[in-house]
């Protein structure tokens, strides 16, 4: 009997146990996790900020799994043997990473160890909630999509909240300056500050709490309490002396297996090249963590089957009532064409010649997956370009070709 | 199981099953009180010109349904009959199915501000649109009843008007 241990039990953890039980029913499964069952969707956590009782379960099911709460702290692939922070050693025949990302803290003088919070988990999301309720003010540091969905809970708890960003402007590399001009504009007019270009210089406390931060232009903002939403790092401290290659992510080909034998991995953890650019990338999404930990699972049961892969660019998000999608190439370079619409709502379309590179679409968001279901094709477009950038490209324009055979 | 079918050489463009989708999902499923409701019923598929062809273009109901691996909060399920449904309640307006749908028919209830899609009409034996449609363009087929060694040629000569 096969003895598989999938280590972390987010969605990519959970859908390769869905497979793996799905193709081997007999085989038995042993998952650690750190976290308190059941499992749940994970973007939905800034939810909770204000209002905690949100369901955010996954629909649970009898997984058929044995579940250690515990935390992976090493790996030693020689002897096929997991090490749980308890001290007590898991064997595998076949393993599974699927341990996500860890929030990255950038370097802040003074930093104090009350009222200053990272959001990834359930529970630092509730915690947040709760010590809000104490504070009149915040300040978020990082105004990517994480930052600004959590500026904007906090200030649907009644808090003057502050956001502080490193680049030019808020949700970088998510949408192009046009579209994170026309949001970050909503946003400053619901009353949440936008500071750009700015880093954080000091914080400023009182019996150990945050009181007010000095930004590098030297601006001071007064702030209860902070929150780090300045991106994720792979969480592979862990098993850095197994010998498994990393970089960014866990390296995996397209199989999600590592380069040790038996060992896959699946998820925010792992890196693979990006569909378009073949650049490397950590996806951050939840759609490819399940696809993916559904590949490695069905590989670790023995078939073979392959990840497709992903593109980095590719969101979906309300922000302050603005709906928005963007996806593949959304900046212009050598060769590619830039077009916009005003109307009837803000559209971008970048192409290469008439086969389309990326999309951002506000506020009129239908159809997007069409389009990007070309861009993922690389489908040269011809006649139906123009049909295209007027927003009328349905489905029946690619029929023809789909189904005939 | 109980497939919809399009041939789109026998759609006239006339529209019926719209109407009757929107109908269908109205509060009381009648004509005259879909056209009085405000806000007004959204349908949930729609008849398409493309060159030489029209057709009305509506959720299949994936076997991997992208929008359902899409979900971020636990909105979209597949129901005991296969179909891709909503709970409601749970939907948040993130739009990650609008993403990942690459037939592009699942729209936004610009009031409620959440995604509406296809139920495939569940609880009739037979969906308001095929019902609606004067020429057969939209057929309920039911796949299980093919024959396994005949149900591809079958179907491809279902989809191309043949049958
Ligand atoms: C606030 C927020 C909003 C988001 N919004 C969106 C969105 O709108 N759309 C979208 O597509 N994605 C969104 N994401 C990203 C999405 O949640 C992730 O891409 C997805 O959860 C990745 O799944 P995963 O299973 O790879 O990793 P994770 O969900 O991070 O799960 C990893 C698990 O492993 C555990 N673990 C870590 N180290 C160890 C160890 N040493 N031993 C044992 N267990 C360990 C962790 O505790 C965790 O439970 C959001 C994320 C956040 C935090």
């Amino acid at each position: 009997m096969m003895r598989y241990v999938i280590v972390g039990y987010g969605i990519a953890g959970v859908s390769a146990v869905r497979e793996i039980k799905h193709q081997d029913p007999e085989g038995r499964v042993v998952v650690i996790t750190p976290e308190p069952l059941p499992p749940y969707y994970r973007p939905l956590i800034t939810l909770l900020i204000h209002s905690p009782e949100t369901p955010i379960e996954l629909d649970e099911e009898d997984a058929g799994a044995e579940f250690f709460t515990d935390r992976a702290v090493a790996l030693r692939p020689e002897e096929k043997v997991v090490v749980l922070a308890s001290g007590r050693k898991v064997h595998y025949d076949r393993l599974l990473i699927a341990t996500g990302g860890v929030p990255y803290i950038p370097p802040v003088e003074d930093l104090p160890s009350q009222g200053v919070f990272t959001i990834r988990n359930r529970e630092d999301a509730l915690a947040i909630g709760r010590y809000s309720e104490r504070c009149k003010s915040a300040a978020v540091i990082g105004g990517g999509l994480v930052g600004i969905k959590t500026a904007e809970a906090l200030q649907k708890r009644g808090l003057e909240v502050n956001v502080v960003e490193t680049m030019e402007e808020i949700l970088h590399g998510r949408l192009d300056k046009k579209g994170t001009g026309i949001i970050r504009h909503r946003l400053e007019e619901m009353g949440i500050k936008i500071y750009t270009t700015q880093t954080v210089n000091r914080v400023i406390t009182r019996e150990g709490a945050p009181r007010e931060l000095i930004l590098s232009s030297g601006k001071r903002i007064e702030a209860d309490m902070i929150v780090i939403a300045t991106g994720i790092r792979a969480s592979i401290e862990w098993m850095s002396d197994s010998g498994i290659k990393v970089s960014r992510g866990i390296v995996v080909d397209e199989y999600m297996r590592t380069t040790i034998e038996d060992i896959y991995a699946a998820g925010d953890v792992v890196e693979f090249p990006d569909l378009l650019t073949g650049s490397s990338l950590v996806s951050g999404l939840w759609i490819n963590a399940l696809q993916m930990g559904r590949v490695a699972g069905s590989n670790m049961a023995g078939g073979s089957s392959r990840y497709p892969g992903a593109l980095s660019v590719m969101n979906a998000a309300e922000i302050v009532d603005i709906p928005f999608i963007s996806a593949g190439i959304i900046e212009p370079s050598n060769g590619l064409e830039l077009i916009e619409r005003q109307r009837p709502a803000y559209r971008r379309f970048i192409f290469e010649d008439d086969v389309l590179r990326g999309i951002v679409f506000l506020e009129n968001v239908e159809r997007a997956g069409l389009y990007i279901n070309l861009i993922r094709s690389g489908r040269r477009l011809g006649r139906l370009k123009e049909k295209a950038i007027e927003g009328v490209l349905s489905y029946a324009d690619l029929w023809g070709q789909d189904s005939r055979h | 199981m109980d497939q919809v079918f399009v041939r789109p050489e026998r759609c006239m463009g006339c529209r019926s099953c719209e109407i009757a989708c929107a109908v269908q999902h109205s509060k009381d499923k009648t004509l005259l009180s879909a056209i009085m409701q405000s806000p007004s019923p959204q349908k949930r598929l729609f008849v398409e010109w493309a060159d030489g062809l029209k057709m009305p273009v509506l959720c299949r109901h994936c076997e991997d349904a992208p929008c359902m691996n899409a979900c971020i909060s636990g909105c979209l399920y597949r129901d005991e009959k296969g179909f891709i449904r909503r709970r409601k309640e749970r939907c948040i307006g993130c739009w990650s199915c609008i993403m990942a749908c690459p037939f592009g028919v699942i729209v936004r209830d610009r009031h409620k501000r959440i995604a509406v899609k296809c139920d495939r009409c569940h609880k009739l034996d037979v969906p308001a649109c095929v019902n609606a449609c004067p020429t057969k363009a939209l057929i309920l087929v039911d796949v299980d009843k093919i024959p396994g060694d005949r149900r591809k040629s079958v179907l491809l000569s279902i989809n191309n008007g043949e049958a």
